[in-house]
């Protein structure tokens, strides 16, 4: 009971507060502060953006952008189809099937490796996941395409970027 | 002088060139909104047509020209057409009796202030209609808003306005700048922004509401109404409604300098009394850059402020405005019947 | 079964301390056993419940005041007055350093290899080992290569349990699978020339609590974690062996045994295990027909409602593959037909088996005769059927509808096959193209038994819950529970569709045999019904 008198005390304070017109009087400091802070951005003129496609934005290093694969040194795939980025990926934008490797060294390589690039959410857990090093953020963005079919991308597609 | 011939002429000539200046500002003033809230926003703003995005409202208006004109279903056809006319015309009517120059002003009328007022009172029909013709919520919503908000802050303007021509005891425009015109640089004390300071601020904050420009533009409100009263208009019916936006701005700007920021004068150079060709072009320069003074003073007030709330708005027009200009008439009043000189200007 | 023991007086009971606290357990029970009742799991790798103690991985050591070294928990009995500590320094410093030591040679390969989600090894590890290994020299080597048509050995992995030989020695009793080799070289292998190849082989890659042992059938095709399971029941014989069904994104991936002591122990045969593949292969029927003519599903509905509404006495031809509810509306449409008559076909007998650990395998290749009996009568597959199939030849029907279930089932006969085409009008529920197809006026796809929900009754009597391998929403409109039902509603015999359940609570108000039951009462272990009216009807399994 004491809380909810207090709350409604409180309250009606707040709306005697809003409604003194003596409150109005104080618009003028406030809109006074704000025009000399924008009249500060004017003079300063220090544009944050960039002429996009004139000009790029080196990414930053670390940055999280489409997916490759990558290869060891005798020019196989590393991937191992253990389906651990399918499993940490949150968006479930990988899929995989595995087949018998064809090698001595592994048991396991992807059939297929499909990453649906327009369901990914860039986190960079695949990366995390991979046992193998194998899957890999690079920092390129701007691939762009016509149907959502070319942005599924395969297994040789990543292995060529 | 006495030649109608020749009267008739000068007045076309007059109408066509200042119109037509006037027309050209509004495309110019779209570019340095666009510019300035840019800086305020630390971007570059428009810059990819022509020289430093000089003719981006030419693209603008060749955008909007070519745009599909679609009147809504169930819409009143022919309020629906009118109303952005309605908009705009009262706009360009009023600038006709502003002096833009010594004695120039497209049409010399003993009562310009009143006229002014009369034509553009009219522009409100203009949201009320676009508003309810075009049978969308929003619109109505709009137009009612509009409505509501631009009687509440005249009635507010008008007070302001009866102290000034109280203290100059006429409503000739060209004789109220003359009035706040004293040499030397103490003479700006003469404008009526000095003498009459609390008329001057209702008169300023009543033409942002006037004017339908952030902080009140709740007739448009796109976060609760979309776009408000001009929802449902598409390509030049919507410029229309633009433009007539822009001239209202340049119009009430024009009016606030001949009422408080003395006019086409400066207190440096003195008034001819036969002005030569010099004498009207610098008076002409003097008031340009005292609007465009004052339209940056728009643009950056709009990139400043948020938007009030309906209730506030309202609260703000009767119950501060209106009583406040009241008792700065009823002082005025006081003041010139006992001459007290040190309070108001007296002439 | 545990909790009956306890809760019998004539067992003898033994109070010895566990953790600290007094407890009671009957006498003669392991540590481990003892000390799971009490809800403490101590971990294994060797023991299984199914099979000897052999006590050989060590793992399960625990703290003991009769011992002065640790005692291992699955071959040492309880004793009065024992204490046991499976917490204390000791005990867990045990583990750790049996953990660390069963890595020792243990390749790791956790991502490539497939038991890698229900390994014991990952497990244990991660609760009980050491975060790192101490072992710098090279690992061993040891073999990997089949050790028969169907199951392979990865020898690095594997930890030497010996579950797989005590089940090849005890269960299938074939003793195929042997240790080689001494010490850290040794390994699981078969003798020359001889391949693990007995029925139950499969079994083994179960039970293999490392990816040792991998079947060929699932070497690489899912990983565990993504699959979705099923509780259901073999339909390949008339045992009934409970399994669960493993699907990745809606196709069966593959059938484990679930455990039922009262049916199946933990084990099932090769032939059920693998069986699954049936599902997919090219004789699948998909697609509804009518008079050769591919319909599309809801046609098929429509022409089989016009089919019935037209026709007058009918003649059903079941199969011991419907399951009690199918049954049950099937019965309620005879019903709504006077002059209807009703006769089951069966699928050849098949090869029986009988292991020496009681594991059987039925010669009977269906999973529900004994409901079919308990519902038409227990001529349906004899005298009835022989009556319907006369009556079908001298054309006294001109109406039939006929189901042709099992994917493991190779049909009805001939004889069937040219008695439903003589038949004017036939309508075949059908899981396989063959030639009892032909001549047939509609045919409509139906659901082999691990796409079946509802209830079966198994050669011993026992009722028991099988579930759709599908999930939610991807079942197919042809499933036969549907078709039913909405035949019925057509005919005006039923006013709304139910689930499974709710046909089994109408099967159970109409038979005295089902009286009483309802779906949620079949625990794992089932229902042994018996032929009795209600009342006295339950004999047997859980309470």
């Amino acid at each position: 009971m004491a809380n909810h008198s207090d709350a409604s005390e409180e309250n009606q304070k707040r709306k005697t507060a809003t409604s003194d017109p003596r409150e109005k009087a104080t618009y003028a400091v406030p809109v006074a502060k704000g025009l000399i802070n924008t009249l500060k951005h004017i003079l300063r003129n220090e544009p944050n953006t960039i002429h996009y496609p004139d000009e790029k934005r080196t990414p930053y290093p670390g940055y999280r952008g489409e997916h490759r694969l990558k290869r060891d040194e005798l020019g196989r795939e590393k991937c191992v189809a253990c389906f651990m980025c399918s499993t940490a990926c949150p968006a479930h934008c990988i899929e995989i099937v595995a087949e018998e490797a064809p090698w001595d060294d592994r048991e396991k390589r992807p059939r297929l490796f499909n990453i649906d690039m327009m369901r990914c959410i860039y986190c960079g857990m695949c990366e995390e996941a991979c046992p193998c090093d194998a899957i890999e953020l690079t920092p390129v963005f701007n691939i762009p395409a016509r149907t959502r079919a070319e942005k599924i991308y395969d297994k040789d597609k990543l292995l060529s970027l | 002088m006495t030649d109608p011939t020749y009267a008739i002429l000068i007045a076309m000539l007059k109408a066509v060139i200042i119109f037509g200046v006037l027309l050209q500002i509004v495309p110019l003033l779209v570019y340095f909104e666009r510019r300035i809230c840019a800086w305020i926003q630390d971007r570059i703003g428009p810059n990819r047509v022509g020289p430093v995005g000089i003719l981006q409202p030419l693209a603008d208006v060749i955008k909007l020209a070519f745009k599909e004109d679609l009147t809504p279903q169930g819409a009143d056809k022919w309020i629906y057409r009118l109303a952005p006319v309605l908009v705009y015309a009262p706009a360009v009517l009023a600038f006709t009796v502003i002096p833009v120059g010594i004695d120039l002003q497209v049409a010399t009328f003993d009562i310009g202030v009143i006229f002014l007022f009369t034509i553009s009172g009219f522009s409100v029909y203009g949201l009320a209609f676009g508003g309810w013709a075009s049978n969308n919520k929003y619109s109505l919503l709009g137009g009612l808003r509009a409505s509501a908000q631009m009687i509440s802050y005249e009635v507010a303007m008008g007070l302001s306005i009866i102290a000034i021509l109280m203290t100059a005891e006429t409503v000739d425009l060209n004789e109220i700048v003359r009035q706040q015109w004293a040499a030397g640089t103490l003479g700006l004390l003469e404008w009526n922004l000095f003498q009459q300071p609390i008329a001057a601020v209702v008169f300023m904050i009543a033409a942002f509401a006037e004017t339908n420009r952030l902080p009140f533009d709740l007739a448009e409100c796109e976060a609760e109404l979309i776009g408000g009263f001009h929802t449902e208009y598409t390509g030049l019916k919507f410029a229309t409604f633009f433009m007539g936006e822009y001239v209202a701005m340049i119009t009430m700007s024009g009016l606030m300098i001949t009422l408080f920021l003395g006019g086409w004068s400066v207190p440096w150079v003195e008034i001819p009394t036969d002005p030569s060709i010099i004498d009207m072009a610098l008076s002409v320069g003097f008031f340009t850059v005292k609007l465009f003074a004052l339209l940056f003073f728009y643009i950056w007030t709009r990139w400043t402020l948020p938007r009030f709330r309906y209730d506030q708005l309202m609260r703000i027009g009767w119950k501060v405005f209106i009583p406040v200009s009241l008792a700065n008439l009823g002082l005025t009043a006081i003041a010139g019947v006992l001459g007290w000189k040190w309070l108001i200007p007296l002439p | 079964m545990a909790d009956q023991q306890t809760n019998d007086d004539t067992v003898a009971m033994t109070r010895w301390q566990l953790n600290g606290q007094e407890v009671e357990s009957p006498t003669g029970m392991t540590i481990m056993e003892a000390a799971k009742e009490h809800g403490i799991e101590i971990p294994c790798f060797c023991y299984h419940p199914g099979l000897s103690i052999a006590g050989n991985c060590r793992i399960c050591m625990v703290e003991s005041n009769r011992s002065r070294k640790p005692v291992i928990s699955c071959s040492e009995k309880i004793a009065e007055g024992l204490e046991i500590e499976t917490e204390s320094e000791l005990a867990v410093s045990s583990r750790n350093s049996v953990m660390e030591f069963q890595l020792i040679n243990h390749p790791l390969d956790c991502p490539v290899c497939d038991k890698a989600g229900e390994c014991t090894l990952q497990d244990h590890s991660y609760k009980h080992g050491p975060d790192r290994s101490r072992f710098v020299e090279d690992k061993n080597i040891r073999h990997t290569k089949e050790l028969g048509p169907s199951i392979s050995i990865w020898g690095n992995r594997c930890i030497v349990c010996t579950r797989c030989i005590r089940f090849c020695d005890e269960i299938s009793g074939t003793s195929e699978l042997c240790i080689v080799e001494r010490g850290d070289r040794s390994v699981v292998d078969v003798f020359p020339e001889i391949p693990i190849d007995n029925q139950l082989a499969g079994n083994t890659v179960d039970i293999c609590p490392v990816g040792a042992l991998i079947s060929h059938d699932f070497k690489y095709e899912a990983r565990v974690w993504n699959m979705d399971r099923k509780d259901s029941v073999c339909g390949g014989c008339s045992r009934g062996c409970n399994v669960e069904v493993e699907t990745l994104d809606g196709f069966v991936k593959r059938l484990m045994p679930r455990e039922n002591l009262e049916v199946n122990d933990w084990w099932m045969c090769d032939e059920g295990r693998y069986g699954w593949r049936h599902l997919y292969a090219d004789d699948r029927l998909s697609q509804a027909t009518r008079d050769g003519a591919a319909l599309a599903d809801v046609s098929a509905t429509a022409a089989l409602e016009q089919l019935l509404c037209e026709s007058g006495p009918v003649a059903f031809l079941i199969d011991p593959y419907l399951t009690c509810e199918e049954m049950h509306l099937v019965q309620g449409l005879a019903a709504s037909r006077p002059g209807s008559s009703v006769g089951g076909w069966l699928p050849e007998d098949g090869n029986a088996a009988n292991f020496p650990s009681g594991f059987t395998i039925s010669a009977a290749k269906y999973p529900n005769r004994a409901g079919a009996e308990l519902i038409f009568g227990d001529q349906v597959f004899g005298d009835d059927a022989k009556e319907l199939q006369k009556s079908l030849v001298s054309s006294d029907f001109t109406t039939v509808v006929a189901f042709c279930g099992g994917h493991l089932s190779s049909g009805p006969g001939e004889s069937w096959a040219k008695s439903l085409s003589s038949t004017p009008t036939s309508i075949i529920f059908s899981v396989k193209n063959g030639p009892w197809l032909e001549g047939a006026s509609l045919v409509l796809p139906a659901t082999a038994p691990i796409e079946k929900d509802g209830t079966w009754i198994n050669e011993d009597g026992r009722l028991q819950r099988t579930r759709s391998c599908w999930s939610p929403g991807t079942e197919p409109f042809s499933v036969e529970l549907v078709r039913l039902q909405t035949l019925q509603n057509a005919l005006g015999i039923r006013g709304r569709s139910l689930s499974a359940a709710g046909i089994f609570r109408e099967l159970a108000a109409t038979h005295d045999s089902f009286a009483g039951h309802n779906h949620s009462d079949l625990g794992s272990p089932g229902l042994l019904l018996s032929q009795r009216p209600a009342g006295i009807a339950m004999d047997g399994g859980s309470e």
